[in-house]
């Protein structure tokens, strides 16, 4: 009889902390989600600044790419997340010892899908552009695309530096 | 024993100022040491054969004033040393300075002309851009808060520099606001409330 009631315990207390730990792990993804997305948010922010000031845009092409990317960022967002998520769950399936095949098609085909999405909704945003710029602007906004690019980088290594200083690594 | 010591000791012998004890230490390491053994016959047979040369025969007035010739030939052989060095000596030395001349000069030349390669990456849409990122980034979470902070703060100096903050308008600008997390939110929140606060007690005072 006691001997049976530890065993019951031991199980329930495996099933409670393997519980806890998923419902924690669901948790730190989504705060790394939002993250990400305030990241992504704040990136397109700056790049339409920088760009308005680098194509000369006028107030009235202002008042179509603003919106224009705007919405079309927020759908990608969007198809990211599922990404992400999509992303989690094939990794899973492929810890596992053997995946089940005809699963491991359908997240195949739906990952091929959402990169299908992403790319219509650039596509969208160029064809757009193509319309409300002039073709100047246009040569510009290729060279533009890359030195925003460049200034990713270096604020991605201004951070480093930043978190170098502020916790020096131990050799 | 080393046979430098030895070798002197062969020229202090032939000199007959080597002492009893050190003729003694040399015969014992000549019957073992075969290099300075021949050393001391080639010593031997040199100083025989100059014993045999005739010395030749010098006059009297010779000897006048030898001494003082023999400074001043010195002297002057000295000078025309210091003055000329050996040609092959100089040689020597403009050899080594136009190596390292020409050394200097292929150095500038390579560090002026030839910029090392630096992978160059073109993107074609912002979307490249951030995947790029995002892949620099990876699952470094601390990395990409830090880096969060420093895209917005690469949006403040440039909306500061703008002036947006004297603009009576700024705030009807949807960009402003949909761009703000919730944190942000409450605090320009809080903000305003201890603002209103300030603002009453100023006025009840």
């Amino acid at each position: 009889m006691k001997a049976k009631s530890v065993v019951v315990l031991s199980l329930g207390l495996i099933i409670f902390s393997s519980v806890v730990f998923s419902a924690v792990q669901e948790q730190k993804n989504e705060v790394q989600d939002k993250s990400r997305l305030r990241t992504r948010e704040h990136i397109i922010t700056l790049m339409l600044l920088r760009m308005t000031r680098f194509l000369d845009l006028t107030e009235d092409q202002t008042a179509k790419v603003y919106p224009l990317v705007t919405r079309v960022e927020k759908e990608k967002m969007m198809i990211n997340q599922r990404i992400a998520r999509q992303m989690r769950e094939l990794r899973l399936m492929l810890k596992e010892g053997e995946p089940d095949p005809e699963a491991l098609k359908l997240r195949i085909q739906a990952m091929k899908e959402l990169r299908d999405d992403l790319r219509s909704k650039d596509a969208e945003v160029e064809a757009q552009l193509k319309e409300i710029l002039t073709v100047v602007q246009q040569a510009k906004y290729l060279v533009f695309m890359n030195v925003f690019f460049k200034e990713l980088r270096e604020n991605l290594e201004r951070a480093r530096n930043i978190r170098g200083k502020a916790a020096p690594k131990k050799k | 024993m080393r046979c430098k010591t030895i070798e002197k000791w062969l020229s202090d012998r032939i000199d007959g100022e080597l002492s009893e004890r050190k003729i003694k230490a040399l015969q014992a390491h000549l019957e073992r040491c075969h290099s300075c053994r021949s050393y001391a016959a080639a010593l031997e047979k040199i100083q025989d054969e100059a014993r045999s040369i005739e010395r030749p025969e010098v006059s009297p007035s010779f000897w006048i004033g030898f001494t003082s010739r023999l400074k001043a030939d010195l002297n002057s052989k000295r000078q025309e040393k210091i003055l000329e060095p050996p040609l092959v000596k100089r040689w020597r030395w403009a050899g080594a300075s136009a190596a390292l001349t020409l050394l200097i000069v292929a150095g500038l030349y390579f560090f002026l002309f030839f910029e090392k390669p630096v992978p160059e990456m073109y993107v074609f849409s912002y979307e490249e851009s951030i995947t790029q990122i995002y892949q620099e980034i990876g699952g470094d979470f601390e990395l990409e808060e830090m880096f969060n902070l420093v895209v917005l703060a690469s949006i403040g100096e440039i909306l500061e520099g703008s002036g947006w903050q004297d603009s009576p308008g700024f705030q009807e600008n949807s960009l402003l606001w949909e761009n703000l997390s919730d944190e942000e939110m409450m605090l320009i929140e809080s903000e305003i409330k201890k603002e209103e606060k300030i603002e009453e007690v100023s006025h009840e005072g």
